[in-house]
């Protein structure tokens, strides 16, 4: 990032702390709580301004319902979230709620659904000014045809009055990255924006994208299964297991030396564009499982290959490994003893 | 792509008035809809069948009553009135169709024509009122319900499993019984039963779909709030399933209204299904006389069947352009 | 090597109310025995298209306008619906997109793999067909025990693996995968590829690989077509569609790849967006995006000529292009 010099230190906007949220499982035909779905358990980490996390993991590993959970599309079960200094946890008043949503904001995955196909893109667009009622009509649309402009939608007043199935999916995410950035958000959350784009559409967006936050200052959350985009998206990564934090660092250190043995297989997997390099996979028995009603013990366990004792008695927690390199497993906690 | 737009938009500048603009476009949509109707045949059928009724009830009646059939009405002085016009120069009625009465006159000497025509703009009321009714009913309970979810969706829900499983016509027969019924009463009495009945179940079954899908969750991102998201995203996305309903509901509210003159349960002066009641109740609808006196039911049964398909041709045309997925490519 | 598939020409386009959209236009290829090819191409390039057209499994507006597909030195267009029957599965059997939710959910998988023998071969008996399956399952890497279970018992990548078993079960001579593992997680994305590479080489099958992933289509493919918007740009053998790429939307596609591994490059990106096949006009396709074009391009169809052995390209400006690629891939 070219604007890293500028950000303070200091400025931390997003501090999330043992983040916790279970969803009810309801089996049998009474419908009674049995049991709960860790979805996300115990999962701490912060952002700060102009900086970028990705949150990396497979499917059901909690990273989505993360990202929903701090722009609100999710009450937290337990934890604290702390958003400019101030406790978001719970936003019971009115006036937190309103300022609270006018300063975050989230990207979703499919460009397709993410769009109301009955409003017109000037709608969509202003919609989150008009839903917290900022500036006049006049001011509403300056905004919009200029950040539309800004997004690459050009020339915008040939845009503004059309409907989301006019457009290409490339167009259409562009449009829903605008609607996000309308307000000039502090923190956003992206999920998956790029996935369901076409591989030539892709790397545009996420141009764009990485443009845009570095020009707008914004703390992103990037949410993505894909190793190789979160390299490129982002300054430091946090990879996720069956709702826990399995490893976070920043970027090049996770990807060039990853320490917990998921981390690994999970590099060691991703197919590379090159006919004559060949990967060396870390095998990994099983598939990913679900999180309801875990033991306490590592949720890795049963796929580990190094899988110790103590691995199936206690649970392992992040510790700073090397110099902001954090990792949760006994492997490397054993060596600070 | 876009190839539909390019003239309008480009043109457009930015700071027209947006009502203008939403017009326009509304316009556009309303265009883009009449092609794909104008493509289903069955469905030009039926409006074509409902412009032919409205014109000769709207139209072609009143200028035929205080025309034509002003000589044959009592007082020379007001327009003929289908109730209580007599034709004093037949004998015998019911008279089979003549030069003078088209449709022969009924077992009162009254003009069957006149009567036909007399009903028309009554029997689009009923079914409109009623259906309208029933849709803002059930648009409203159905989004509220998948909406909200919890006891709102189950108290409602097992309502319209009551409102489905209860004997209607027996209950208007009831009813009827307990009041007087008229054709405004018929319509809001049905408009609310089926408000309650199965177009809730459908339109929250759609309304549950719409409710997950991501454009909501961007409005609730951006703090909207519940009655916002209804009015705003819920809405405005299955108001093209209710009106296809509406037309289904136009259809069913004649129908019982038909069902319900013909017992002549209905306080109410002429309609078709009085029509088949009075030929009826006269003994004309009894074994051989059905082929004899065939002008006295004909052309009532007829009207009914007519409007009733017509209505629902509508139904089905608009399903192409409600549902993209029926669309022939 | 024998040739077992030849595509010649193919021209499938979509007739629909607005013209024709030319979705797979002068599509040739050869596919030689115990070869796994690669079709890489964004959505709606022709890649689907063409492999249903093999399959000669076409939607009810689609019209063959021209061209052969040589299976075997027999020509699959001309055949009846009946020989084309026995060509399907027995032949050429396929893999279809998002095939593991294909399973139908109250049938036993083992079920349904049997039944598919049964259909295919009526000379064989349930308790033949019953072992086959079974050691179909060994060679994907499942456990016979796991046959009499639905669906629902089996994970994504379980499914996944039965529905190549199922795919394998009549002994094609050549399987077509159409994004076989678009939907699954990294790791079980790399046990599934490395997989049905091994069963290729070891049953010795030929194999076409459609994927809009070009690190996938690396990972498994001898031969790679590049396709672009219904035309196929560029075939050759995978490292020289890596090493040197001739076609700029090619060096496009490779450039903008995000990759794990190697120094952190800068991502070129291609502008513009794919053009609608509707009507489209007889030049070069690429052109409205490609930094190379000239007039000639914009005015004539690149033909489709090999040009050097066993390197196939539709561009005008080949030779001169390598070292203004070289450049642009720097950025």
């Amino acid at each position: 990032m070219p604007e890293v010099e500028m950000v303070d230190a200091t400025d931390v906007v997003l501090k999330v702390e043992n983040l916790k949220k279970f969803f009810p499982v309801r089996k049998g035909v009474f419908s009674r709580v049995r049991s709960f779905l860790h979805a996300v358990d115990d999962v701490s980490f912060e952002i700060k301004r102009g900086e970028v996390l990705a949150l990396v993991g497979e499917s059901g590993c909690g990273k989505t319902t993360t990202g929903k959970t701090l722009v609100r599309l999710h009450s937290p079960t337990d934890g604290k979230i702390t958003f400019l200094n101030r406790d978001v946890t719970h936003l019971r008043s009115a006036v937190d709620r309103k300022w609270f949503h006018g300063k975050s904001q989230m990207i979703f995955q499919d460009p397709f659904e993410s769009l109301n196909p009955r409003k017109t893109i000037f709608d969509i667009v202003s919609e989150p000014m008009n839903i917290q009622s900022e500036g006049s009509l006049k001011y509403r649309e300056e905004k919009t045809m200029e950040i539309l402009k800004r997004v690459g939608i050009s020339p915008p007043n040939a845009f503004l009055w059309r409907y989301p199935h006019e457009l290409s999916g490339g167009q259409r995410q562009r449009v829903a990255i605008a609607r996000a950035l309308v307000m000039n958000p502090e923190f956003v959350v992206a999920d998956e924006p790029t996935s369901m784009l076409d591989v030539s559409i892709r790397t545009q967006v996420m141009k764009l994208m990485m443009n845009l936050i570095s020009d707008m200052h914004m703390s992103f959350l990037y949410i993505t299964h894909d190793l190789a985009v979160a390299r490129y998206m982002s300054d430091y990564i946090s990879v996720m297991y069956l709702g826990k934090m399995v490893e976070y660092g920043e970027t090049e250190e996770v990807i060039q030396n990853p320490l917990h043995p998921y981390t690994k297989a999970l590099i060691s997997a991703v197919p590379v564009p090159d006919p004559e390099f060949k990967r060396k996979s870390i095998q990994i028995k099983g598939g990913i499982g679900k999180a309801i009603d875990p033991l306490p013990r590592c949720r890795f366990y049963d796929r580990c290959p190094f899988a110790m004792d103590v691995c199936a008695k206690e649970e392992p927690s992040l510790v700073d490994v090397d110099d902001g390199h954090k990792v949760a497993c006994f492997l490397y906690d054993k060596k600070e003893e | 792509m876009a190839n539909t737009t390019e003239g309008m938009t480009a043109s457009s500048e930015i700071f027209e008035s947006p009502f203008k603009i939403k017009v326009k476009l509304m316009w556009r949509a309303f265009k883009e809809n009449w092609r794909i109707f104008s493509e289903s045949k069955i469905g030009m059928l039926g409006l074509w069948i409902v412009i032919i009724f409205a014109v000769a009830g709207f139209v072609v009646y009143p200028i035929l009553a205080s025309t034509i059939w002003k000589s044959t009405s009592l007082n020379a002085m007001v327009s003929y009135n289908p109730v209580t016009g007599y034709d004093f120069t037949i004998a015998n009625n019911p008279a089979p169709p003549s030069l003078a009465h088209l449709l022969g006159t009924d077992p009162l000497g009254r003009d069957i024509l006149a009567q036909l025509l007399y009903s028309t703009p009554r029997e689009f009321a009923l079914g409109i009122i009623a259906a309208l009714i029933t849709v803002f009913l059930g648009t409203l309970i159905g989004t509220v319900s998948a909406f909200y979810g919890g006891v709102v969706d189950t108290f409602f829900m097992r309502l319209a499993d009551l409102v489905l499983l209860f004997p209607f016509i027996p209950f208007l027969i009831v009813i009827s019984g307990m009041m007087q019924v008229n054709l405004l009463t018929l319509a809001l009495i049905i408009g609310l039963l089926s408000g309650f009945g199965g177009i809730t179940i459908i339109l929250r079954s759609q309304a549950m779909i719409v409710k997950v899908k991501p454009f909501i969750e961007s409005a609730k991102v951006s703090g909207a709030s519940d009655p916002y998201i209804i009015v705003n995203h819920i809405i405005p996305n299955i108001m093209p399933l209710s009106f296809l309903y509406m037309m289904f509901n136009v259809t069913g509210a004649i129908f019982s209204e038909a069902v319900l003159s013909f017992f002549g349960l209905l306080n109410i002066r002429m309609s078709w299904g009085l029509m088949i009641y009075t030929a009826d109740t006269a003994g004309y609808i009894v074994g051989t006389n059905i082929g004899t006196y065939w002008w006295l039911w004909l052309p009532p049964g007829m009207a009914i069947t007519l409007i009733c398909g017509a209505f629902y041709f509508i139904g089905r045309g608009l399903d192409e352009v409600v549902n993209p997925r029926l669309r022939r490519r | 090597m024998k040739p077992i598939l030849e595509v010649k020409n193919l021209k499938m386009y979509y007739n629909t109310r607005s013209g024709y959209v030319k979705a797979a236009d002068d599509v040739s290829f050869v596919l030689n025995e115990g070869e796994a090819m690669g079709l890489v191409g964004e959505s709606g390039c022709g890649k689907t298209t063409t492999s249903m057209a093999i399959m000669r499994l076409l939607a009810e507006n689609a019209e063959i306008i021209s061209g052969h597909i040589y299976f075997k030195g027999k020509d699959l267009l001309k055949l009846s619906e009946e020989e084309m029957n026995k060509v399907r599965w027995a032949g050429i059997s396929m893999i279809f997109q998002a095939a593991m939710n294909s399973l139908n959910p109250v049938y036993r998988v083992g079920d349904q793999i049997i039944e598919a023998i049964v259909t295919h071969e009526p000379n064989v008996t349930f308790e033949e067909a019953r072992e086959r399956v079974a050691s179909l399952y060994k060679l994907v890497g499942l456990d016979p025990k796991r046959m009499d279970n639905y669906p629902h018992e089996y994970s994504g990548g379980m499914k996944q693996r039965a529905v190549i078993a199922m795919s394998l079960s009549c002994n094609p001579d050549i399987i077509i995968a159409d994004e076989p593992t678009t939907a699954l997680d990294v790791i079980v994305q790399d046990m599934i590829l490395k997989e049905m590479s091994r069963i290729q080489k070891k049953l010795n099958m030929s194999m076409i690989y459609i994927s809009h992933d070009i690190a996938v289509i690396a990972e498994v493919a001898e031969k790679i077509g590049i396709m672009y918007a219904g035309k196929l740009v560029e075939l050759s053998d995978s490292v020289t569609i890596f090493k040197k790429p001739a076609h700029p939307y090619t060096v496009g596609l490779m450039s903008s790849f995000p990759s794990i591994k190697g120094e952190k490059k800068e991502l070129v990106t291609i502008p513009g967006e794919p053009p609608n096949l509707l009507n489209a006009p007889d030049s070069c396709r690429f052109a409205p995006r490609c930094p190379f074009a000239t007039k000639e391009c914009w005015e004539k169809e690149p033909p489709y000529e090999e040009i050097e052995p066993n390197h196939f390209l539709a561009c005008f400006h080949p030779q001169n292009l390598r070292k203004q690629v070289s450049e642009y891939a720097r950025g």
